[in-house]
């Protein structure tokens, strides 16, 4: 079964549909069908004005949100005869970058592209239709805005609405936007070195930059998600995993700061920073790292909130205590995950 | 300090690279010469950015006037530059800053140094020295890179008298008749048309962040305290 | 590069929690002892939070982060705070 192209007519009976007050209503009766984290577990307590579909984590994709959707539509009265799908599919965007989780979770949605339709996009959300279906690409909690003055014909950064793979609040960004809390040092590479130590300040590993330039490296491609919104697919880096840097390292430590030239910290369990998940990346771009984005050397951590990828970083200090870093000691979250929005306390 | 709603009342070309934005905006409270305003667009999506912008028109001017700079790959002065028209909106906050700011109650001598855009909040200073008829010595060095880059060039000739003086500098190219100053602001010109370091004139710069550093640290080579030298960076690319 | 503005340039953003204009106010670096109007620190503006340094020796003084309706000041940078008369900046 290849997917089904979707007619005009079916398009603007769905426009149609979702434009009066009674769809509004109607929308309630998606809203609860779906997967209920604490997000969406928020906006039900709150007064919708927008047409929402919280599409969010891996459970919403694939399968589960086709089925999820499919039953409850199936209890609700259409004023059209076209027969429902069974899938949906992400919408719109460029291609994704092959094995970014985008293209992962595209390729188990679909057996060939599905391109859908943008009908309308306002300013939270946009609808498409996909196969018949529509499907809310983005979505805002149903706070009460004060509405700030659009300035007619602005259009800022190039940027494109999240597609349903990147965390919730995020868009993309052709660029790679640059955010200092400070001057760029300047460091050379004969009097930089990287080190490990332990809460008394013990070093437990130094490498000089030729040292560090020698342990094994790897390529990898990850996406980058910036706690004021902008996200990256498909970066590439190169540079020495941290299970290496730890590997020789008997510790009882739970957690770790990582600290910079410059006085920058930020903390991290330890656990976040092993097992394949981080990395001290020296090359972005298959370039060395430029100053600005944090060369000659940056911690690379990308499941967590790009703040905490410190850059020119110069060591990794092991602690039996969490000790919020730079940022995490004035309102940003301590842990940081994207995926659940922990941008700040409280979260 | 609320966000207040501008309309663009009238666009004015001032360089090839800059305009003058004249706006009405209800509820402004009167402001001081060389502060600033922060400017925010927002886009359909919600999606905001914001800027600084020195105020370029003196204190009880009938609108207010921003003078704006392309930069070309930026975010909101192009918009504000060449897509943004007559009726258009935006919102601003401000006026903003108690410190690069001239209000004429005293007689020391006043020393204004800019580059490029950073000319603006000085032009507000020259022209609030005029209209409130100080008796201060004043004295505008303004540097730009060639003759059409000199902004609001007409007005502060026009502005000049006993007791303001203009001093243009085009660093990059000049006409052959050009009877101003050829090359960069450095201490020899400062020297020469400025005050000795005695008369402990108040100094401001302002401009791109390398122009102020040189500027700055030139004044201070001469003499002057720092605590008489007020700054206003405006960036790596100016503003 | 140093992307850093004077501190004058946050007064803006300061401006929404003093009820006077901070930036006038003199600051004594907590690391170094040098002191200066927070006007004439060093400005740091395109963080995930606002960022002032001292001019002298580039500790952090004053870092704020902003989420809708909330806020935190981390003042821990300086050492005392001198505030002359109602400094308001209009």
């Amino acid at each position: 079964m290849g997917p089904a192209r979707s007619s005009d007519d079916v398009i603007n009976c769905y426009v149609r549909m979702f434009s009066t007050r009674d769809s509004l209503r109607g929308s309630f009766g998606w809203y609860w069908a779906l997967d209920t984290t604490s997000q969406n577990a928020q906006r039900k307590s709150r007064r919708l004005t927008m047409l929402v579909l919280a599409i969010g984590g891996d459970a919403s994709f694939g399968q589960n949100v086709g089925d999820a959707v499919t039953a409850v539509a199936d209890d609700r009265p259409r004023p059209h005869t076209a027969a429902a799908p069974r899938r949906c599919v992400p919408t719109l965007g460029p291609a994704a970058p092959p094995g970014s989780r985008r293209a992962q979770a595209v390729n188990a949605l679909t057996p060939a592209t599905g391109a859908g339709r943008l009908i309308e996009s306002t300013r939270t959300q946009s609808i498409a239709v996909v196969e018949g279906w529509p499907y809310v690409v983005s979505c805002r909690s149903g706070e009460e805005p004060r509405m700030p003055v659009v300035s007619r014909g602005f259009r800022g950064r190039r940027r494109q609405p999240g597609v349903g793979l990147v965390p919730p609040g995020q868009y993309l960004v052709d660029d790679f936007p640059v955010l200092s809390a400070g001057p760029t040092p300047d460091v050379a590479l004969e009097n930089w070195d990287l080190t490990v130590v332990d809460e008394s300040g013990a070093v437990l590993a130094l490498w000089d930059w030729g040292e560090f330039r020698a342990l094994p490296a790897e390529d990898v491609m990850v996406d980058i998600h910036c706690v004021t919104k902008w996200s990256k697919l498909g970066t590439r880096w190169q540079g020495v995993s941290v299970d290496t840097i730890l590997g020789g390292i008997d510790t009882a430590a739970e957690f770790a700061v990582a600290f910079s030239d410059g006085g920058y910290t930020t903390n991290l369990p330890l656990v976040d920073v092993l097992d394949g998940q981080a990395w001290v990346a020296y090359r972005f771009d298959d370039e060395d790292l430029e100053p600005e984005h944090g060369g000659p050397a940056r911690l690379l951590v990308p499941h967590l909130y790009f703040w905490k990828s410190a850059k020119w970083l110069r060591g990794l200090r092991l602690t039996s205590e969490d000790e919020p870093g730079f940022w995490e000691s004035v309102g940003y979250h301590n842990y940081g995950d994207p995926w659940r929005e922990q941008r700040y306390w409280g979260d | 300090m609320r966000w207040l709603v501008a309309t663009i009342a009238e666009t004015v070309p001032e360089t090839i690279r800059t305009v003058t934005l004249r706006l009405d905006v209800p509820d402004w409270p009167s402001h001081r010469a060389g502060q600033h305003v922060d400017v925010r667009l927002t886009a359909e999506d919600g999606y905001s950015a914001q800027r600084s912008y020195s105020i370029a028109s003196p204190p009880g001017s009938e609108r207010l006037e921003l003078t704006v700079e392309r930069i070309d790959d930026g975010e909101v002065s192009p918009y504000l530059t060449t897509e943004a028209d007559v009726g258009d909106q935006f919102e601003l906050r401000g006026p903003i800053g108690g410190w690069f700011v001239w209000d004429g109650t005293d007689t020391a001598p006043v020393l204004l140094v800019g580059g490029g855009s950073g000319v603006v909040p000085l032009r507000a200073i020259v022209r609030h020295h005029a209209a409130s008829g100080s008796t201060a010595a004043m004295h505008l060095v303004y540097s730009a890179r060639t003759l059409g880059d000199v902004i609001y060039r007409r007005e502060l000739e026009a502005l000049v008298d006993p007791r303001r003086a203009l001093t243009v500098a085009l660093t990059r190219e000049s006409p052959p008749d050009w009877a101003g100053h050829r090359g960069r602001v450095d201490a020899g010109l400062l020297a020469e048309v400025g005050w000795p370091p005695s008369v402990q004139p108040h100094c401001y710069v302002c401009g791109p962040t390398a122009f102020v550093e040189s500027v700055a640290g030139a004044l201070v080579g001469l003499g002057h305290q720092p605590g008489r030298i007020r700054t206003e960076r405006f960036g790596p690319t100016g503003g | 590069m140093d992307t850093s503005l004077d501190g004058n340039a946050a007064a803006g953003a300061l401006g929404d929690l003093f009820s006077f204009d901070v930036t006038m106010a003199v600051s004594t670096c907590a690391s170094c002892g040098d002191g200066r109007p927070v006007a004439e620190l060093r400005a740091y503006m395109d963080a995930p939070g606002l960022v002032l340094r001292c001019a002298s020796c580039g500790v952090a003084q004053l870092r704020l982060v902003r989420s809708g309706d909330r806020a935190w000041l981390d003042l821990r940078g300086m050492q005392v705070l001198e505030i002359h008369g109602a400094t308001s900046a209009a």
